[in-house]
């Protein structure tokens, strides 16, 4: 007998394996790490000297054993990083392994001292759940983890990775566990990457079709892929299978919403003031930014507008990625992926560039219109679409696009701009999914804890973060630095250049995985989506296509009084 | 392995120091010591502790070797061990107790003997106790996010105690717990009294006697099992557990299952070896047979009839389109119905009357898989292939000229052979054709749901329940990593909410399917003890046995959860017999209608509210005894019957008994009246904590009551939806009135429906952690029942039920309040009901009267 919770452990190891930095070899060749094509030249998951290759390492106080998952990033950065950090520490002895995915962290954790002797692991996905379990994760111990409340408030080069953390995501770190029979907070774990997820234009076929400069709002995204259809061009290509559009969804919803939108739909409250209750939480899924979110995938992925390479289907993630690699017009123009991408494609193959493609900052959703001072409907974004005029939604658009302009200081304030239209401009245009979802910890049970803790504090270093970028060709571990003035910078590809500037500024969206609904709970914001994929159920080129009413009836009718109630009862919010 | 060579090492110590103590000194110089030449000398020893442990407090080998919590929890677990073995049971029942040994230091090996008991001239013969050495295995991960439990040393595999030694596994470590299981069945012509004997425990030879008691009640559990079940037991892992997989082998664990009151899907357990129609009918003649004895077994409440599934295209009438999904295959069950029936009519048995058919192996669990037309469309393949069946019979008797006069009986049988559907009746609105709904107990969620249920068993169907790797506490659960009172508890909620059946969905899993839940790596031998870590969801959900074979036994080795699960199914069974023989018997004597019902909910009360069970093993016990009062008074032939708490905060009620009895209540000797055989007394009291004391018994229920909340206007306000968010609504009118000419006070108000809220102030303090009920007294006046969901509320929301408000006065309670979590809560300072009204209502009135607690 198989049982709910099979089948919701299996989406969320889908989901995880996405939100977690997919890498070429992860999702696609499980426990696989020589990738689709053969070995990669770049070393992906080489780690040379550190190279336990499966073998014991010895459990002494100075030898540090790190499991590390790829993730897209390669582990090149982790040989340099380890090795100038022996060169600085020469009593400490560094050896690691490569994880194997396929295995949950959390069970390699609970497995014990006896099974796991790895001092830190550095992941993908978070590690909340494991805190929120506390003592009964494992036998003997309050935590499975150790604290790294010391990595986080040492000073390091005159300042705390406390400080040169963005307060969205340090925030997001400090769990609430009891120790010793007193209710505390502590970190838990580090996150090491920056990147996010997102939409990647090839700027050569983006001038070919005549565009210049990104789209500015979905509207303006959708004109784009109009143009480069008209040029021959499909304006999009991906793996169905694998979906990363849903990337997007996230940054689409918080800029409509509001980070406090997203709180609210996973406190199970309808408004900020509202009760959740077994009737009223249901309501969480009329939220309309959800609605507006899951519309702009409805128009984008219109199969009748033919704007997706017919075989996306058939795609496997590698293949997809490497045809939009091609740059040709027969493919795709804009592939949703995330900016481990120019790292991977180095890894993957010799024979790829990274050519023209560059990272997009989001497009700004253009249901945004209906919260600004400019808007004349009595309805919202989608309900006033239905009958209004093309040119009548144009031109609010054009006035969201002179907003957006403005926030990215290429342009001067509109004078009918309100200061709460740039308010919500600014805020909403700074929202990015940068991932929160990475984590270095340490089991409380390693017996290099000392020597972890060490390491870690190093990797907070300029010089770590140097490593780290030239090790991943030009990714950076999340906190603050100034890269413009690294002597790397000028050598970064054009690709990383538009990544850094686009994440200057970013405020991380903390997602799902910070709320007990989601973690204890099972909330899933896209429930009403088949198999949780938005390409999928928008893009369908059949009679099962779902449209977004659709997407939220699902889901509505899916979490009936009774379940919802038992959800909020399971997350302690009823 | 390292436990087998640590056991041979302590089996050789044990055998030196037996060898050293024989050899000092002459046996019977040793002080005290009363024993024959061939036991060992007898030195009563200080260093050993010996506790009682009721048999569901699952007590772990030891607290003390980690965390605070786990620390914590070994001091809670310590307040609920006893110094006293004293047992109080009825005649056929099975009792236990766990004796925990305790030493200060390491002890080789330990024994434990037990006396014959006596009360003047009755003996309970020693011979009688079954004594089981508790096995530990490591649980290194508790499953459920809401327990208490912590990862540790479980006991679960009950090795007989003899098995223990003979292995050298009876060894101790200083300051561990090793538990004795002891498990009495009294005879069914065991005398009543109090019997008196020991349990000697020998720790290396030294003697520590634990005196014990047993209390034979004067009432014997009726053999008959009603409450029906299905524990699968697929054949194939016969061959992993015990290395067998043969008839004989799935018979020995029928067996005891059996002697746990509990039944396998299929009587006979191996499954047919190729898909010739021969080979079906052959397999159904099997299944005839064993069905034809267990017909006439009162100990087997039913047995499943088989079926196969297949593959199928099949249109989905929502989409137009045809898919390939599984059916029933009707051709296989017809082989098998057909095969049932010419044996049944051979043999004048009616083998449909306790059948069922699982469906678990077509259906399972249909919102999770998809496909939800299946349901319907399997079920109606189903009541069809019976009516054919049903056809069958009228023709195959008329052929063979059958007379039997049970004949038409028996098609009703065949027509009502009952299937069973692991789905939930308010699952996407419920199924139109499912006989048997077999829920997980967390879908009996509200008050308004098991009225539901009701309310499908009155429209001709029925409903069981199930448990699986869900739900986790604090739903009841037969894991290893939960204690094992809401094990055993559940079947006090299958009694009170009339489930008539309970079903696990496997009974010997021996994979090891953890961290990957494959279910592709089995386990052989004794890595079935090493390995309880089985599944990624949850702690011993599929197996309840351990190999016996290793052991040198003949059948696998029970575990300690199906003892508990026996005693709730026993306490299942008194009730019945309460409910069901002897109140109707009473009802006849007396000429009266007897009901029990208003007694018995305050004995559940203290036990559970709706399905989450927080109560302890020394909360059960008391409630056992309660129904054991119950029992031996009405074998006595006095009722308790119209047990009401009322608005007034008092508690009437009606005491039947024979002219001449001696009824207490609350202290006062109660005068009676004629009535029928006998005597009825009056009860009136004001207060809702009642003691009853009748023939040298008592039974105290309830608490104190208190009337909170007065009725006044001033505390209500109402909530409408707007745009989805709730939103205050003043135009409703509430006012304190006479209700329609009673004298009695309430606060009337009018509502539409478009009402979402009533929220009705409490005051600070109203309602805390030392609250144990709240009672609603109301008049509802509308076109038909209307439901609602009641909150408490302060900081944060709790839900505490959902109800229907029926036409007329209603009693709403709400039982145990203090399981709330009073710290999220903080001051509760409001009572919301949340409405949900059918779209026949528009509006409705309510007159409040009162709202009182308990506590």
């Amino acid at each position: 007998m198989k049982t709910l919770k099979r089948f919701s452990i299996k989406l969320l190891a889908l989901l995880l394996c996405i939100i977690s930095s997919l890498s070429l070899f992860a999702c696609t060749n499980k426990g696989d790490n020589t990738g689709g094509g053969g070995k990669p030249a770049g070393g992906g998951n080489d780690l040379g000297n550190l190279d336990l290759k499966g073998d014991s390492a010895s459990n002494d106080a100075n030898t540090l054993e790190i499991q590390i998952y790829n993730a897209g990033y390669g582990v090149k950065w982790l040989v340099d990083c380890a090795t100038e950090f022996m060169a600085q520490n020469p009593d400490i002895k560094i050896v690691a392994d490569n994880l194997d995915e396929s295995v949950a962290v959390g069970n390699l954790l609970a497995a014990g001292p006896k099974n796991t002797t790895a001092d830190l692991f550095i992941i993908g996905g978070d590690v909340n759940g494991l805190v929120a379990k506390g003592s009964q994760v494992l036998s003997g111990y309050d935590c499975i983890l150790e604290s790294l409340d010391e990595v986080y408030t040492a000073e390091v080069e005159g300042s705390t990775l406390i400080q040169k953390l963005d307060e969205s995501i340090s925030s997001a770190y400090l769990r609430e566990v009891t120790l010793n029979g007193n209710l505390e907070e502590h970190y838990f774990a580090v996150p090491w990457t920056s990147g996010f997820g997102g939409i990647f234009y090839s700027q050569t076929l983006f001038t070919q079709a005549g565009l210049t400069g990104e789209p500015r709002t979905t509207d303006e995204l959708q004109e784009y892929c109009v143009a480069l259809k008209s040029n021959g061009t499909y304006p999009f290509i991906y793996s169905a299978t694998d979906d990363y559009f849903q990337y997007c969804s996230w940054t689409w919803w918080a800029q409509y919403e509001g980070q406090e939108g997203l709180d609210n739909f996973y406190a199970g409250k309808t408004s900020a003031t509202a009760r959740p209750s077994a009737s009223q939480s249901r309501n969480i899924f009329n939220q309309e930014g959800l609605r507006e979110m899951f519309k702009v995938y409805e128009e984008l992925l219109d199969p009748s507008k033919d704007w997706v390479y017919p075989y996306v289907e058939s795609l496997a993630y590698t293949e997809a990625q490497a045809y939009y690699l091609l740059e040709q017009g027969a493919y795709g123009a804009m592939m949703p992926n995330g900016t481990w991408l120019e790292n991977e494609m180095i890894n993957s193959s010799a024979n790829q560039s990274i050519g023209s493609i560059l990272p997009m900052k989001t497009p700004v959703i253009s249901a945004l219109s209906d919260k600004m001072s400019y808007w004349a409907e009595d309805k919202n974004f989608t309900e006033a679409s239905k009958t209004m005029s093309k040119a009548t939604r144009q031109a609010y658009d054009a006035k969201l696009r002179a907003l957006v302009d403005y926030a990215d200081g290429v342009a001067s304030r509109p004078a009918w701009a309100t200061d709460a239209d740039v308010a919500l401009i600014v805020k909403s245009r700074a929202y990015e999914q940068a991932g929160v979802g990475s984590a270095m910890c340490i089991p409380i049970y390693a017996t290099a804890k000392d020597a972890a803790k060490k390491f870690l504090k190093f990797l907070t270093t300029n010089k770590a973060m140097e490593l780290y970028l030239a090790g991943t060709n030009g990714s950076a571990f999340p906190w603050s630095f100034d890269i413009k003035n690294w002597s790397g910078y000028n050598s970064l590809s054009a690709f990383a250049k538009r990544k850094f500037e686009i994440m200057e500024n970013i405020v991380t969206i903390k997602t799902e995985s910070a709320f007990p609904t989601y973690y204890i709970g099972g909330l899933r914001y896209d429930t009403g989506l088949k198999n949780s994929n938005f390409v999928i159920t928008f893009g369908a080129r059949n009679s099962e296509r779902y449209n977004a009413d659709q997407v939220i009836t699902n889901a509505f009718n899916y979490y009936t009084e009774q379940r919802m109630g038992q959800l909020l009862q399971n997350s302690g919010l009823l | 392995m390292r436990k087998w060579l640590k056991s041979l090492l302590a089996g050789a110590m044990a055998v030196g120091m037996i060898i050293s103590t024989a050899c000092v000194g002459n046996k019977g110089d040793q002080p005290g010591n009363s024993s024959t030449p061939d036991t060992p000398p007898v030195i009563k020893s200080e260093a050993v502790e010996l506790k009682v442990a009721y048999t569901e407090d699952k007590i772990l080998q030891n607290y003390y070797d980690g965390t605070t919590a786990k620390a914590n929890l070994g001091d809670k677990f310590e307040t609920y061990l006893m110094e006293d073995f004293h047992i109080e049971t009825f005649r056929n029942e099975y009792e236990s107790r766990t004796i925990i040994i305790r030493p200060e230091s390491d002890v080789a090996s330990y024994d434990v003997v037990a006396s014959d008991f006596t009360c003047g001239e009755y003996v309970i013969p020693a011979s009688l106790f079954d004594l089981r050495h508790q096995y530990y295995h490591e649980v290194t991960k508790v499953m459920s996010d809401e327990t208490e439990m912590q990862p540790g040393m479980y006991p679960d595999a009950m090795l007989p105690l003899s098995v223990a030694k003979e292995y050298e596994l009876n060894s101790i470590k200083g300051g561990d717990n090793q538990g004795v299981l002891v498990t009495i069945e009294i005879p069914s012509n065991q005398p009543a009294g109090i019997y008196k004997g020991t349990f000697n425990v020998l720790t290396d030879g030294r003697s520590n006697k634990l005196n014990a008691t047993i209390e034979v009640l004067d009432y014997t559990l009726p053999e008959k099992v009603t409450a029906k079940s299905c524990m699968p037991v697929s054949s194939k892992y016969l061959g992993y557990l015990e290395m067998e997989e043969t008839q004989e082998m799935y018979q020995k664990v029928s067996d005891i299952l059996n002697d746990f009151r509990l039944a396998t899907e299929w009587l006979y357990g191996l499954y047919p070896e190729s898909n010739k129609e021969s080979v079906f009918r052959e397999l159904a003649y099997l299944d005839a047979e064993l069905m034809h004895e267990a017909t006439l077994d009162p100990t087997v409440a039913s047995y499943g009839m088989r079926t196969n599934g297949r593959y199928q295209n099949v249109v989905d009438p929502a989409t137009g389109k045809v898919v390939n999904v599984a059916v029933l295959n009707t051709d296989t069950f017809r082989y098998y119905t057909e095969t049932y029936v010419k044996y049944a009519i051979d043999h004048e048995v009616d083998i449909f009357k306790k059948a069922y058919v699982y469906m678990g192996s077509i259906i399972d669990e249909p919102e999770a898989w998809g496909n939800l037309f299946r349901v319907d469309y399997v079920c109606n393949q189903f009541n069809n292939a019976l009516i054919e069946t049903a056809e069958y019979a009228r023709s195959y008797a008329e052929s063979v000229g059958s007379t039997w006069d049970g004949f038409e009986d028996f098609i009703n049988s065949i027509l009502n052979l009952e299937h069973v559907v692991t789905t939930y009746i308010d699952s996407h609105g419920g199924f139109e054709l499912i006989d048997a709904y077999c829920t997980e107990p967390q879908y009996f969620h509200s008050s308004a749901v098991i009225d539901d249920y009701r309310q499908h068993r009155e429209d001709g169907g029925n409903y069981w329940v199930y448990t699986c790797c869900n739900p986790n506490t604090p739903y009841p659960t037969i894991h290893i990593d939960d204690n094992g009172v809401s094990g055993r508890v559940m079947w006090w909620q299958m009694r009170e909410y009339d489930i008539s059946g309970y079903l696990g969905w496997e009974t010997i899993g021996t994979w090891d399917g953890y961290p990957d839940y494959s279910h592709s790596k089995p386990l052989h031998g004794i890595d079935q003890y090493y390995d309880v870590m089985r599944n990624n969801t949850d702690v011993g959900d599929a197996y309840y046995f351990y190999p016996g074979k290793i052991f040198g036994l003949d059948a696998p080795v029970p575990c300690l959860r199906l003892w508990y699960m026996r005693d709730g199914s026993e306490d299942y069974e008194a009730i019945t017999d309460l409910d069901e023989r002897l109140y109707p018997a009473l009802s006849e004597a007396y000429g009266k209608t007897l009901d029990s019902s208003g007694l018995l909910n305050e004995v559940y009360a203290e036990l559970y509210s709706i399905v989450k069970v927080y109560s302890n093993s020394h909360e059960l016990a008391y409630a056992k005894e309660a129904i054991n009062s119950l029992l031996v008074w009405a074998e006595d032939g006095i009722a308790i019957s119209d047990y009401k708490v009322n608005s007034n905060g008092g508690v009437t009620a009606k005491v039947y008994a024979p002219e001449g009895s001696q009824i207490k209540v609350n202290g006062k000797l109660l005068s009676g009246t004629a009535c029928g055989n006998g005597m009825v007394y009056e009860v009136n009291e004001n207060t809702a904590k009642v003691t009853f004391e009748i023939n040298g018994r008592t039974l105290t229920v309830g608490a104190e009551s208190t009337s909170i909340a007065e009725i006044d206007p001033s505390r209500v306000g109402f909530e409408v939806e707007v745009n989805g968010n709730l939103e205050s609504y003043d135009k409703v009118t509430v006012t304190k009135q006479e209700y329609k000419n009673t004298g009695v006070q309430t606060l009337n108000m009018t509502l539409t429906s478009e009402i979402k809220t009533m929220l009705y102030a409490i005051d600070k303090n109203d309602l805390n952690a030392n609250t144990k009920s709240i009672i609603f007294y109301m008049y509802y006046d509308g076109a038909e029942k209307i439901k609602a969901t009641i909150n408490v509320y302060g900081k944060n929301m709790r839900m505490l039920d959902t109800v229907y408000i029926n036409p007329g006065y209603n009693v709403i309670r709400v039982d145990r309040l203090n399981d709330l979590a009073w710290s999220k809560i903080g001051n509760a300072n409001c009572i919301i009901f949340e409405f949900n009204i059918p779209e026949s209502v528009s509006s409705y009135t309510l007159d409040i009267e009162k709202i009182i607690k308990l506590s």
